[in-house]
């Protein structure tokens, strides 16, 4: 039987660690900066539409902020790893396979978990970890782990998919296949 | 309503301190012998905190929740694991604003009631932009 693999990946990580203590950032364009404030290190989905590109320096946008009331966060490092601890602990909850992959990511191995629904128990997953940490994640689930890292990708832009993307026995891979451009391959 | 949340705070599970746990019947009376009466260890983190993943402090700032015995300056453990229902003391999001208050599902209406009679329940609408952010467990207030 073919192993099924799932990538679970925070979205707008950072971002969403602040808006989780402070609520008022809902909807607003909201930037977090890196070490000494220097450039942009993570971007609220508003940010990104008013064309904010990650790893931008601070002063390039001044006027953008100025303009769109951006807000603007200094990095807290010790805040976003409590997070991302809680996050991976509850993910480890769904199975005992887990590769943590960096701060925001984490391969699950899914593989015994075949009889069920993977995309039902990937919105479980999801919805676990929005109640119990506040973050909103995307998931990708696939029978290896780039073609769940390509379904992850979809999944953060599809409104259809609502931050789920199951393509073990998909139709729908080849298609997946040719409209993505695979990430982290290569340098 | 004013937000009455101070500040939040994630708890530090690193430590564990266990101290004996005692079974005495309290009384203001004549100090019993207590060897007898010592039930185990109990580490507060383990006793207070169910789902560390999913607990938060939070401070409270306002008055509006005295009668349930919730001041001004206590923390707030709050369990976000926990299904929110009719009469739980919930942390909510109300147009952006954290509040403390109990919630009641009314024939399918929410209300957040405060526990202090110079305060209004307020009804959540269609328009009113609401989320519950957790459960409330428990209080710690100084005596």
């Amino acid at each position: 039987m073919l192993p099924a693999f799932a990538i679970v990946d925070c979205n707008n990580f950072y971002v969403s660690c602040e808006r989780v203590f402070n609520p008022r950032l809902a909807g607003k364009p909201v930037v977090v900066l890196s070490n000494n404030d220097g450039c942009v290190v993570a971007r609220s989905n508003e940010a990104k539409t008013l064309g904010i590109k990650m790893g931008v320096p601070v002063f390039q946008i001044s006027s953008l902020i100025k303009t769109h009331g951006v807000q603007v966060f200094s990095s807290n490092y010790a805040l976003y790893a409590d997070m991302s601890q809680r996050i991976m602990n509850t993910l480890s909850r769904f199975t005992p396979d887990i590769e943590i992959y960096s701060i925001d990511e984490a391969f699950l191995d899914l593989s015994q978990f075949k009889q069920y629904d993977l995309t039902d128990y990937g919105h479980k997953i999801r919805s676990t970890i929005k109640q119990w940490t506040g973050i909103p994640v995307s998931i990708g689930i696939a029978e290896t782990k780039t073609l769940a890292k390509i379904a992850n990708k979809i999944a953060k832009k599809s409104v259809k998919a609502k931050g789920v993307l199951n393509l073990t026995a998909s139709p729908y891979l080849n298609s997946a296949l040719e409209i993505t451009e695979v990430g982290d391959i290569g340098v | 309503m004013s937000a009455n949340i101070d500040a939040i705070y994630y708890p530090d599970r690193t430590t564990e301190c266990e101290r004996p746990l005692f079974m005495i019947p309290v009384e203001a009376g004549f100090p019993s012998p207590v060897e007898d009466y010592i039930e185990g260890e109990l580490d507060l983190n383990k006793h207070l905190i169910k789902h560390p993943a999913a607990t938060f402090f939070v401070r409270v700032a306002g008055d509006s929740m005295v009668d349930a015995g919730i001041h001004p300056g206590d923390i707030l453990i709050v369990d976000r694991a926990i299904e929110p229902a009719d009469k739980k003391v919930v942390i909510a999001v109300v147009n952006g604003d954290l509040t403390v208050k109990r919630i009641r599902m009314i024939k399918g209406k929410i209300f957040l009631m405060p526990e202090n009679e110079n305060y209004k329940p307020m009804q959540i609408d269609e328009e009113t932009n609401f989320e519950i952010w957790g459960v409330v467990t428990n209080v710690i207030h100084p005596l």
